[in-house]
């Protein structure tokens, strides 16, 4: 069986001190005002039981990508380790991919003027060494490895833990697992924003 | 249970005005070329002296729709790869090749409709209304296959699309055919009459396949609810007033009252071709307004690069129709007058 490379999040280890969103710009030089990886802060409840949460956030290298499954001239693909990554070159710009995301993961880079979002750093995954998001988190609440490897920490901890995922109803298959997290903090409240009463 | 979100990225909505445009004019163009073409392909013969005009129209908003495509692009010259590079499961890319057909047919059409030749008319015809039956299925396609955003992700999206066609491209035919009749010197009162008949169940049925849609989504999981409240509270003076109210269900009244008034069959169609509009900005901006992350509704920076593009693409296309219904429409040799005093040479 051939690699599968996931990332499990452990939130009850997240300081939300943001260092993942700032060497993921380093690393990727992504430009001022878009983000590949970024942390929500959110707060949760009504006085007294109120609660605070940090919930970062990334491109979910899903099993079924819709991404890649609109992208009209196959600049987007997924590869045999389960990364979905852009061919700058091929990429027109249509949107279509950040329109069908359903985790707002993509968005067009201004300066390059093609979708763009999170890879894993895979050049740096090639070359043996962690993604920079997990290589800089302080707390260790980042694991990236091989789900195929059962002796690998992220698939032990994906085996053992009780891990969630965004929107697990858009059949997408969301490979960023997160431990810890609080079930309000995954779900989109699409009732609360627009003022609803169901 | 409130959450608020204390620290969140923008994010900005991919599709706007331009998007909406293309399918607007997509819209109008298959859906004049659909209800033309009964005439010299199916037989309807109150049809027959209508398909040049619907021929013209689907042409001329052809000439422009994909366009509003191009200039959305990031990236507009590399529009080209689009025709090398096929994706069966991207609406998008099965889409440009429709496109390409129909406009190949359509251009086949209606140079056989002008030289009256009736085997080739058939052919061209027929190839032009399966490809706009095409046109229409994908552009349904291209939004209602994606799951993020509730509003679009319905099967009824490829039937809403193809109704509101029909409705807004007999509109602009009615409306085209006024122009049509003082270029050709010919009445075409019977015409009228039948498209009239055809524009009152159009925008019946098109009326239908919204409060379906509402009634589907307010029925649905937490995004589709969301979305029904949005489009009936948020968006209620648009959708049910401009849109709904105003666009359909008043031209359906008057075509109901006085279906052989000129008055009311030319204001029907007007408010019907506007409400189509209003329906895929709706659509199109509407659908994705509710956030896929963060808790406050996304707004739609419009630029003004994109309103002058509009504004520039549509006086082309409709500048198109008038040159092309000015040429193809010539009045016959013998009623042309050449003097004052009406001598026909």
């Amino acid at each position: 069986m051939g690699k599968r490379y996931a990332m499990v999040i452990d939130l009850r280890k997240c300081v939300g001190c943001h260092a993942c969103q700032v060497a993921c710009k380093s690393e990727n030089n992504v430009p001022l005002g878009v983000f590949r990886n970024w942390v929500d802060e959110l707060e949760t409840g009504k006085f007294p039981n109120v609660s605070r949460h940090r919930l970062p956030r990334l491109c979910n290298h899903c099993e079924n990508p819709s991404c890649v499954k609109v992208c009209p001239v196959k600049a987007t693909t997924q590869k045999e380790d389960g990364t979905v990554v852009i061919d700058y070159s091929r990429c027109i710009g249509c949107k279509y991919c950040i329109v069908a995301c359903p985790y707002d993961a993509r968005f067009i880079n201004p300066e390059r003027k093609t979708a763009e979002k999170c890879d894993y750093c895979h050049a740096r995954v090639e070359a043996g060494l962690l993604p920079a998001c997990v290589n800089t988190c302080i707390g260790g609440a980042r694991v990236f490895g091989d789900l195929n490897d059962p002796t690998s920490e992220v698939a032990k901890l994906v085996a053992t833990q009780p891990v969630k995922v965004l929107k697990p109803e858009t059949n997408n298959g969301p490979q960023t697992y997160y431990i810890g997290a609080d079930e309000k903090i995954l779900r989109q409240n699409y009732i609360e924003i627009v003022g609803g009463n169901k | 249970m409130p959450t608020i979100h204390l620290f969140q990225t923008a994010h900005e909505m991919p599709w706007g005005l331009l998007i909406a445009m293309y399918l607007f004019y997509t819209g109008i163009s298959a859906g004049a070329v659909l209800v033309t073409s009964l005439g010299p392909i199916f037989g309807v013969k109150e049809l027959k002296k209508t398909a040049q005009v619907g021929a013209i129209i689907g042409l001329s908003l052809l000439i422009i729709a994909p366009l509003h495509l191009i200039f959305d692009l990031e990236q507009p010259l590399r529009f080209i790869s689009l025709l090398f590079n096929f994706h069966a499961t991207s609406p998008m890319s099965y889409g440009v090749f429709i496109l390409l057909l129909y406009g190949i047919a359509l251009l086949l059409y209606l140079l056989n409709l002008k030289q009256e030749n009736e085997k080739n008319i058939k052919t061209f015809g027929m190839a032009s209304f399966v490809l706009a039956l095409g046109l229409e299925a994908y552009t349904g396609f291209l939004i209602g296959n994606v799951q993020a955003h509730a509003l679009w992700n319905t099967a009824l999206m490829p039937v809403i699309f193809l109704f509101s066609a029909l409705a807004s491209g007999t509109a602009m035919v009615l409306l085209v055919l006024n122009f049509y009749e003082k270029m050709s010197g010919s009445s075409l009162a019977n015409e009228r009459q039948a498209l009239a008949q055809f524009f009152k169940w159009f925008i019946l049925a098109d009326l239908l396949l919204m409060v379906i849609l509402v009634i589907v989504l307010l029925n649905g999981n937490d995004a589709q609810y969301a979305n029904g409240y949005y489009l009936l509270h948020q968006e209620g003076f648009t959708f049910i007033g401009l849109e709904n109210g105003i666009g359909l269900f008043l031209p359906f009244v008057l075509l109901s009252l006085g279906p052989s008034k000129r008055s009311f069959v030319n204001l029907s169609a007007i408010l019907v071709v506007l409400s189509a509009l209003i329906m895929r900005i709706t659509f199109v901006i509407g659908g994705q307004t509710l956030p896929m992350t963060g808790n406050s509704l996304m707004e739609y920076p419009l630029r003004s690069s994109h309103i002058i593009i509009t504004i520039v693409l549509a006086a082309v296309g409709f500048g198109v129709i008038g040159i092309l219904v000015k040429s193809l429409s010539s009045k016959p040799q013998s009623t042309i007058s050449n003097t004052k005093k009406g001598v026909v040479s």
